[in-house]
């Protein structure tokens, strides 16, 4: 077990450098620069000469990576170039919220894709089955930003049931059914992809599943159809669902990207739109670290999850 | 009379494919008397195995079976399946071939053993657990404590077809069905497993239907034996007439070769396994090309599976007992020297 994970650790540490290493290129291979949308730095090289000297990007290019690298392992991030506050500190405060809606979707979707998925498989072939599976298609298809400016074009705009925008109500007490109004559209937009994606997933898997012999022997216990279900069906279809969410995650977390900028959500969404766009620098670099560290952790722990459903896997 | 504890009429499974239907079982009727071993013999592919899936009704959803198949008097076929399910495992106990492959690979085998009693007996788990440590030990495994706690792919071939059988034999069940028991084992242990069969058979008021490719396997342990050709039945007998007087030339061939089973579809002409397709299956008797001993009348009409001789004692009954299918033997016995061969 342990020299698996410092492996895993070490597998790691590569990606993670690796990330900074090619956001670090691609930000300043690519054209325009931090300080072009201030008027008055735009047309005073003295000015961004000065500008530049005190943010020490004057230096060459390896020597502002390599210090990069080193404030970074001590948990400094740099200032952000356009709020002019500690990175570590812009990103406190978003990416909790990030994480709420993408572990509601991950979860709303999971809720909806198991028993769906279950369902069309055992009636594989059946009139429900082929509406869940145009369903799915369907689901899979549609553009994210497309579907949620449509939720809030008919929920918030025509009958104003549900807010639009924001995590909460501004200047209202803290309520969960406030909170809950909120979070409901994005993750709506958010889970619809991804719970057509696992349908088809959990659809196959079952099906698979089921053509096994032990799902004969199971049968042939006289066993009830709920307990061959649950136990001997489900155990051994959660296998291959837990390695197709683990490679889902990347996705569902750039679909919450695009998400929170519709629904002007608090999190990360906004800031990388921003942050990119104005070259925001230091900002770019810790949020594509997060993301890719977030995806990292989660893909150890489906890891850990699949040893604990499969006992043929033995980490060593 | 005793009645039989297993009737079985004209039996047939028919699986739908692609390219159209299978009928890979037809017209098969038998009868199985209480603490009886009764042996179903046929080469790979000739519906061994979905003739006695279907008993219970457990071929997959592409195979329908036909006919009726009565337990106790009850006709279990015709059960809703709610009802067909307190008969699976609690009356009649199966075990499969392939013990790995029908095993389930994250479940625990005490768990596997324990279900069926939790489910039919509605025991605690922990009743349950008691006489699966019982069983284990029984079928000879020693430290079945930690047994109970290990996962198929952590036992060995041998161990795991033991683990099968106890499974089949949890909630005592008065029909084994054993689908080639040994056959995916090699020879010591299929030895051993005979030996259990064997020993479980005599502590046990249990009757057995043994399907078997292996003639010598179906010997040690039957007392009547059904030869199966092509989804048929063509000959049945008991044990010691089979071997000492085969009637249908399949079967004489079977004897002769005994006893592996599969070198005869090396030594006969024509296919492999019997048919695997509908339109294989020839018009009149279905060994007509395999056969050493064929004439114009074997491939018109298909030979009935006729009573020979006279009646005689199976089980607690007195009946026929000796039946085949073949032209040569339509008119009754031949006599002794009219038999070529
Ligand atoms: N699920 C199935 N679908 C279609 N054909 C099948 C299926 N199961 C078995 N068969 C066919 O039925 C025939 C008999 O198979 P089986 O009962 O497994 O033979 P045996 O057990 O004697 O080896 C074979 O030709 C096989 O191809
Ligand atoms: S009926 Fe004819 S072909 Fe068939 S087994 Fe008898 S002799 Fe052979
Ligand atoms: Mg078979």
């Amino acid at each position: 077990m342990y020299p698996f994970f410092s492996r895993r650790i070490f597998h790691a540490i590569i990606v993670l450098l690796g990330v900074s290493l090619l956001t670090f290129v691609m930000m300043n291979l690519a054209p325009g620069d931090p300080y072009h949308l201030d008027p008055e730095l735009r047309f005073n090289p003295e000015a961004v000469a000065r500008w530049k000297e005190l943010r020490q990007l004057d230096q060459p290019l390896h020597v502002q990576y390599f210090s990069w690298l080193k404030n970074m392992l001590q948990g400094d991030f740099g200032i952000s170039l356009v709020h002019n506050k500690p990175v570590w500190e812009l990103m406190m405060e978003r990416v909790p919220a990030t994480l709420l809606l993408t572990g509601t979707s991950l979860l709303v979707s999971l809720l909806i894709s198991i028993p769906l998925g279950v369902f069309s498989a055992l009636r594989k072939g059946s009139f429900w089955d082929q509406v869940i599976s145009s369903f799915t298609l369907g689901g899979v298809s549609i553009p994210n930003f497309w579907l949620g400016m449509l939720l809030i074009l008919f929920f918030s705009y025509h009958f104003k049931w549900l807010p639009a925008a924001g995590m909460r109500t501004v200047g209202m007490e803290f309520s969960l059914l406030d909170y809950l109004k909120h979070l409901l559209l994005p993750t709506v937009v958010l889970s619809v992809a991804s719970a057509a994606y696992f349908i088809r997933y959990v659809r196959a898997g079952v099906w698979e599943v089921i053509q096994q012999d032990y799902i004969i022997t199971a049968r042939a216990k006289g066993l009830g159809d709920m307990t061959i279900l649950l136990r001997h069906v489900l155990r051994n279809a959660a296998l291959p669902l837990i390695t197709v969410i683990s490679l889902h995650l990347p996705y569902l977390f750039t679909g919450a990207m695009l998400t929170e900028y519709v629904f002007s959500w608090p999190g990360m969404g906004r800031w990388i739109v921003s942050a990119t766009l104005s070259r925001d620098y230091p900002s770019v670099m810790a949020i594509n670290i997060m993301v890719a560290f977030l995806v990292t952790l989660f893909n150890l722990v489906a890891d850990l999850l699949y040893a604990s459903f499969d006992p043929r896997i033995k980490y060593r | 009379m005793e009645k039989p504890l297993l009737e079985v009429k004209d039996l047939a499974v028919n699986f739908k494919r692609e390219e159209g239907f299978f009928k890979a079982v037809e017209g098969i009727s038998f009868k199985i008397w209480p603490r009886e071993v009764v042996g179903l013999v046929g080469e790979s592919g000739s519906g061994k195995t979905a003739a006695s899936l279907s008993l219970l009704n457990l071929t997959s959803s592409r195979g329908k079976v036909g006919g009726e198949v009565f337990f106790d008097g009850v006709n279990i076929l015709t059960l809703p399946e709610r009802k067909l399910k307190k008969f699976r495992g609690r009356q009649i106990g199966v075990i499969f071939q392939e013990p790995m492959t029908f095993l389930n690979p994250v479940l625990t085998i005490g768990v596997q053993i324990m279900e069926p009693m939790v489910e039919h007996w509605k025991i605690s788990w922990g009743q349950a657990r008691e006489r699966a440590l019982y069983l284990l030990s029984e079928m000879g495994i020693k430290d079945s404590e930690r047994r109970m706690k290990e996962y198929p792919h952590q036992l060995s071939g041998g161990i795991r077809q033991r683990v099968m059988i106890s499974m089949a034999l949890a909630c005592s069940p008065r029909l084994l069905i054993a689908d080639e028991p040994t056959t995916a084992l090699d020879v010591t242990l299929q030895y051993q497993i005979i030996e259990l069969l064997r020993r479980i058979r005599e502590k046990t008021p249990m009757a057995i239907l043994l399907v078997s490719h292996d003639l010598e396997v179906v010997r040690e342990l039957c007392d009547r034996v059904m030869i199966m050709y092509g989804g048929r039945i063509v000959e049945t007998g008991g044990i010691r007439e089979i071997f000492k007087d085969p009637l249908h030339p399949y079967t004489r061939s079977l004897v002769e070769v005994s006893p592996s089973f599969e070198r005869v579809a090396w030594r006969l002409p024509g296919e492999d396994a019997p048919f695997s397709y509908q339109s294989n299956i020839p018009a009149g008797c279905r060994f007509q090309h395999r056969c050493s001993r064929v004439s114009r009348e074997c491939k018109g009409a298909e030979p009935s599976l006729k009573e020979i001789g006279g009646k005689g004692w199976i089980g607690n009954s007195f009946s026929f007992h000796r039946q085949v299918r073949c032209w040569k033997y339509q008119e009754g016995a031949l006599e002794k020297d009219e038999k070529p061969l």
